[in-house]
Formats: structure tokens, sequence, C-alpha cells
């Protein structure tokens, strides 16, 4: 099992922070979140068409920043997704 | 015939509507000329719409980002655009005067603002940088008559360019000792615009408390007493009420004028302009507020086109699905993210995790406080929360936040896991007017002092001084604001007041060049630790805020990051030069371009981003100079970290272990200096002044050489 934490827009349109999920890889847990939460669609890829990550998203596996959809994910892994923001 | 729908509790204050109103029916981009006028309750919520003369053209519902004005029957009446005010102006834009008033003398007097001036330095933060450089002198206290307070507005303020209400106060600070700035979003640049200045000079030391009155052309320095002594909201709905809503104050609380070196401007019940210590210098000067109205028009370049592209931009930024996240939570949204990242600061920047923040959600506090959202001039997010906290027998307060950064330094920092009771302590330190990052980083580093009994209870009237403790705050925040017992040493700063102490206090006084650091703990984080030590200001994340960055390149690499470094330090503060403010430009999208874009149309200028990243830079260079020429030794030897983070490793959290190594630090500074061209000390080269055309900087910096 992954557990996803979602922050900034992917977490409001979830409605929640944290989500577990059963994934090998990133595709495959960007997919799950697609199809549970249609309208992460246009959040997490590019042009929401699936096959890129967003250029507005950051995803980090384990504490290590992760754009590559083939990324392999270990059962227990941590995935921390949100949208890129300026700072206050 | 139409009838227009009105819910004043969605009303965020914004007031496109009003210029969107006198530019549809008198042509004039003055919302002065407006049928509709949008006033605020503070420091109750909410705001009133008022129409008076209305055409019923409907224009104002097309744009209203909140839908507070709606359709309630009918279609708008089809009336013409008004005819483009047409009058010749030099400088498209512009207010076209600097103000500029010595409190000793009492002499007030205008200047035309040079369009040599406007070109090389743009505004904002770029006119106050170089007024600042070339009318203070090398040596001046910064708390005597000679230190100047430069007040500044942009080019894109007033025009009808969304969020754009940014001011710059700049002066020598007390805290630092060197190049001080702070800027404020709100409707006051926007104001100084209708008023007819692009920037306000003030010098000298009055007499007696006063207050600077500006309506339009008429100007006075006028008496204060009643004010003086008030807290800088009370004093805010005190001037407005004797004034008129109009008028847009900037005023300092008590502290600054008890000369706290970490004193804030306050302004619009709730925001300021808080780094730096230049309330105090306000304070210094016995000047409690700027009020200032204006109803004079800004002329455009392209007027049409500014409306053009402000309607598609503002449909865009409507359709962006970031926008509801930030209209909802503000940057509070940053709180759990940055604990999860292992950036939060703890008990004075002990660790940079808490175990629990569940009390400091952006969730909890908009279910437990947030009664209205506020908005800047012109900006359809409205991140701004005004928030209600009350806790029975404790305090019942009304304030604006608390934003991200007092929640980091005046909430977990200090221990707090309680939006309640950080928001109480966002209030007293607006109050008393006290920037919440430096009186944050002072508290805890008070308390951690009292918890290793370097103060006692000797020092503290027989009190205990406890984290996560809102008595221990309120305490500590009121005997500094009055300079009495302990908080007469606090007052100063960490810096000082570490040396004050002694003990081994050096090591946990956070800070860089004597500012205190805000809110992102970057042991473990090398971008980020590179933009806090390079600040021209000192601990401050807003010229380039990188910890994403960190988390995209790797965080423990070195790669890369001066250049990235560079990039935001130039990048950013394009946004303070222009007087707009930068959270459209990543959480809605909108692409740097679209700022040169807003520059042509407003004032003519035909610049590309490079060409305003040289401006960036001239500035940049500049501001360092005036540091370097103010402060012996400054350069290498002040762009540091605190030692604790050297020499302690984070004990908890996602960097647990991490701390900080000079020999990386040498490796990212050597790397920093030599992309700026600056030696290896960190100063300026000739060569790199005389390419940004700042040759009169060279004597200052290389006295006695040819």
């Amino acid at each position: 099992m992954i557990k996803v934490e979602l922050f900034f827009v992917p977490k409001n349109i979830v409605g929640r922070e944290e989500i577990f999920l059963p994934a090998k890889n990133l595709k495959e847990l960007l997919n799950k979140l697609v199809r549970d939460y249609p309208e992460l669609k246009e959040v997490l890829f590019k042009k929401g068409r699936k096959r890129e990550v967003s250029d507005h998203l950051i995803i980090m596996v384990d504490g290590l920043s992760a754009r590559k959809l083939k990324t392999p994910l270990k059962n227990g892994a941590t995935v921390i997704i949100f949208s890129v923001i300026s700072g206050g | 015939m139409l009838k227009i729908g009105k819910d004043e509790t969605k009303c965020s204050g914004c007031r496109i509507c009003e210029l969107v109103c006198a530019l549809k029916n008198t042509g004039e981009c003055n919302p002065k000329k407006s049928f509709i006028k949008i006033t605020a309750n503070f420091p109750e919520p909410g705001y009133h719409i008022k129409m008076k003369g209305c055409k019923l053209c409907g224009e104002c519902l097309k744009y209203c980002p909140t839908k507070a004005l709606f359709i309630k029957e009918g279609e708008g009446e089809k009336i013409e655009t008004a005819v483009v005010l047409k009058k010749e102006s030099s400088l498209p834009g512009y207010g076209g005067k600097i103000l500029r008033v010595d409190l000793s003398t009492g002499e007030i007097k205008t200047e035309d603002l040079e369009p040599e001036f406007a070109r090389n330095y743009l505004g904002g933060r770029g006119f106050a940088a170089k007024l600042l450089y070339d009318l203070v002198k090398k040596g001046t206290d910064p708390l005597g008559p000679e230190n100047k307070v430069i007040m500044a507005a942009g080019p894109l303020s007033g025009a009808l360019v969304l969020a754009n209400s940014k001011t710059t106060f700049a002066s020598k600070s007390p805290l630092t000792g060197g190049y001080g700035d702070s800027n404020v979003g709100g409707h006051l640049a926007a104001e100084m615009k209708y008023a007819g200045y692009d920037a306000v000079v003030i010098g000298g030391k009055a007499e007696k408390p006063s207050y600077l009155f500006i309506d339009g052309d008429k100007v006075e320095i006028r008496d204060a007493e009643k004010y003086w002594g008030k807290g800088s909201m009370e004093a805010e709905k005190m001037l407005k009420s004797d004034l008129g809503k109009e008028f847009q104050i900037a005023v300092i609380g008590p502290a600054g004028e008890n000369q706290v070196y970490f004193a804030c401007i306050s302004h619009d019940f709730g925001r300021q302009a808080g780094r730096t210590g230049i309330g105090a210098v306000l304070g210094s000067k016995n000047l409690k507020a700027v009020a200032i109205r204006g109803d004079k028009p800004v002329i455009l370049a392209d007027q049409k086109a500014m409306v053009r592209k402000t309607k598609e931009t503002l449909e865009w930024c409507m359709k962006q699905p970031d926008l509801e996240t930030w209209q909802k939570y503000g940057t509070p949204s940053v709180t759990v993210w940055a604990n999860e990242i292992g950036a939060l600061p703890y008990k004075n920047f002990q660790s940079e995790h808490m175990e629990d923040v569940s009390g400091l959600k952006e969730t909890v506090m908009r279910e437990k406080i947030v009664v209205h959202d506020k908005a800047c001039m012109l900006c359809p997010m409205a991140c701004g929360k005004y928030s209600h906290s009350k806790k029975e027998g404790k305090y019942d307060v009304l304030v604006e936040g608390p934003e991200y950064e007092t929640i980091a330094l005046c909430g977990s920092n200090c221990g707090f896991n309680d939006i309640q009771d950080v928001a109480y302590n966002n209030y007293l330190c607006d109050e008393l007017g006290i920037d919440t990052i430096s009186a944050g980083g002072v508290i805890a580093f008070a308390i951690e002092c009292f918890e290793k009994s370097i103060i006692t209870k000797e020092d503290t009237e027989g009190r205990e001084l406890k984290f996560g403790d809102v008595e221990t705050f309120e305490y500590l925040a009121r005997k500094i604001a009055k300079k009495q017992g302990v908080g007469k040493v606090l007052a100063d700063g960490v810096r000082l007041a570490s040396q004050r102490f002694g003990k081994g206090s050096q090591d946990f006084a956070i800070h860089v060049k004597g500012l205190e650091w805000s809110g992102y703990g970057s042991r473990n984080a090398l971008a980020m630790l590179l933009s806090y030590l390079t600040c021209d200001v000192g601990g401050h994340h807003n010229r380039s805020w990188a910890i994403t960055s960190d988390i995209e390149m790797g965080r423990e690499l070195l790669k890369g990051k001066p250049e990235r470094v560079i990039f935001l330090q130039h990048a950013r503060p394009m946004f303070d030069m222009l007087g707009a403010c930068r959270l459209l430009w990543v959480e809605l999208k909108l692409k740097l371009d679209y700022y040169t874009e807003m520059l042509k149309v407003v004032t003519d200028l035909d610049y590309t981003l490079e060409d305003i990243y040289k401006i960036s830079e001239r500035v940049w260079n500049l501001t360092r100079a005036f540091s370097i020429r103010e402060i012996e030794g400054f350069g290498r030897a002040y762009d540091t970290p605190p030692a604790r983070f050297l020499k302690e490793a984070v004990p908890s959290g996602p960097t647990k272990g991490k701390k900080l190594s000079m020999r990386k630090i040498n490796k990212l500074l050597n790397k920093y200096y030599k992309l700026r061209g600056w030696t290896k000390s960190g100063i300026p080269t000739k060569k790199k002044l005389k390419e940004l055309e700042l040759e009169f900087v060279i004597p200052d910096l290389f006295p006695g050489k040819k």
C-alpha cells in the first residue's frame, strides 16, 4: 500500500490530505487517483493527457523528487503530491 | 431593465468594480469617478457596496471575482464606452512627481519624476533604493533626523492591472545597520498614484507627534497628539473616522513610537511593511502616520489594450483550479506542507518539524476563526483572511491573518499548536506595531534563554517563560513594545540581545545580518539557505523563495543552486519594482511575460524580461553597495548562518540528523559571487558596477583607489 499525501490544489480537489492506494509505479498511482477524482486529471498531467506529469506539479517519492511515470513504488512508500507555489 | 444584486458577505474589497465602472463610464482610470463605491467596515469584518448614479450598464458584474455583484434580472443597458481621457504625459502610467518632506523645517516640495530615473529604476523598490542611496549620507544614524524613509509606488499601481498595489518602504535599517526595505499590499500605492506621486521622501524630525496629510496637491504636517500612544489599528480607525474612508493610511504602533528595532508600518487594518524596522525610523521622526488620498486619473499609454488584457487575464485566473484553494485558505495552506517537508521552525529553530501540527491546519483555521476574505487592490484571489479569535476570559479579537509566516514564527516557533492563540499573538503584534516574523524569533529566543537560565525570573518580574503559552507571549510582546525590563534588551532584536546576554546565546540567535530568520528552516535545503544568506536585507525569504527548487533539484546538491537563486533574486524583486503582487504568477500560472506586456500598455516602456532583470540586478547591486558603504567589514562575513544550524543537527522529522557545513556554504558562496561578478569577499567589482551603470557607487566602495 502506498501512502499519498496531498497539498494545495490536489488536496482541495480530493478533500482529504491523505489517501492509501496500492500501486506498483507512479503511473498506476496517478491513474487511480484520476479514476477516483476525475478533476485531478487537469492538475496531475500536462495538458490533461496522462502522458507526462504537469509542470505545475511536484511529486516526492520517499523524500526525493520524481517526475517519470515509470518510477517504481515500493510497498509502504510515501508519495507527496503538491501543486507548485511561489511562497509567501 | 437590469436589476443588480448585491451580496456584501461575498465582497472581498478588491475594488475592481470601481475602476471598471470609471473606465467604462468616464474614460478615466480613476476610482473616484466611479458610480460604485466599496468601503470597508474595519475593524468589523466585511464591506459596504454603495451605488450612486449607476447607469445600469452592468460592466462591473462582468468583472466581480467573488460574485458579490450579480444580475438579479434583465440585461445591462447598452452604453457606449466613454472616450479615453487624452492627456499629454511624457511618462504615462506614472504619477509624475516625487514629494519631499522635511519634518524638521516643515519644508514640503515636489519635483518632477525624471524620465531617465524611471527608465533605469522602474519604480517601487528600484526608486526607493536609488533615492535612499543618494539622499542618506554615509554613517547616518538610522534613528537620527538625517535618515530618510522612502515610500514608493510602482508603475502598474493605480492602473487596471490585477493585484497591483504594493508599496515599498525603504530606510537605513536600525535593526541591521544596512539597507532595509519592506513592502505592503492593500490600497496605498494605488492611492499614491491617484494623488499624483510615485514616491514620498520623508526626512528630518518633527518637534512633536505629527502625521503627514496628503490630499492630492494639498500636503500638510499635522498634529498627531491624539493618535500618539494608540495601537496601529485603533489609530488607523481614528484617522479614517476623522479624515474619511477614502484616505489610505500607513501608521505605526506604540513600538514604532518607542523605536523598537523591529517595529513595522501597518496599513488597511492588518497588513504590514513588517521587516527591517522602518516603523522605528518613523517613530524617531515623531511621525505617527501618513494619510493619503487623491482624485487624479492615471494616464495610460494604451488604455484600451490595458482593459482588454486585464479582462482576458481575469477570465484566465477565474478558470484556474488553483484559485479556489488560495481564495479559501491563503498562505496558511503552506503550514502543514512545510512541516511535512521538514522546514517548519519549531521552538526557536531547535527543530524544523513539529510532531503534532493539527491545531495549525488551514482547514482548522478556516473553520474556527476566519470570518471574511480580504483582497488587496484589484486582486481576484483575496488570499487575506480576516479572523475572529475568542477564548472565554482570555481574549476576543478581530485580526487579519494569521498568514503562514506568522503561523510559523508566532506559532510553531514559539511552541503553539492552536490557531486561535496564534491569531491572538498576531493581533498583539499588529496592534503594538511589531513585525510578526522578528517578534516570533525574538520571543522564541527569549524563552530558550530562560530555559537555559541565561535570563531568570529576576529579569521577568518573577514570571516563568514557557513555549506555547499565550501569557508568556503577551508579556514579552508588551514589554518589548514599551521597552521595559527585559523587553528593553529584546527590542533591539536577537543579534544585539544575544551580545548583551552572552553565555552562548549567540549560537541560537537565529538571524542573518541582524534580521531575524523567517519561516523556512533550511538545514536541508541549500538553495533556500543560499537565498537567506545572500538576501540583501538579511534573513528574509521573499527575494528568492527556493525551497521547491531544492525539492526538485535534490536538497543537498549544490549544482545549479546559485544560478537558480540569482534568477529568483532578479525575477521576484521585479514585482516589487512594478508594484505588483507575485502570487498570481506561480499560483495562477501567469507568465512572467504578462508583466512586460502590462508595463508596455501602461507606460509605453518596451522592455523585455531580460531588460527588467538587468534593472533588478542593478538594484540588487545598489542595495548591496549601500550596506557595504554603511557597515565596516560587510560582505562574506555577513553572509553566514546562525551557529545553531552548523552545530546542531535537526532532532526530528523528515530532515532528522541534517545540519550545515561551512565547506558546502563556502562552495555555494564562491560560485554565487563569481556568477554575480563580485569578489571573493562578496563585493561587486568595478567592472560589474560599470556594466550596471552604477559608476557613482565606485568611490564609496573603493575609496582612495582610482
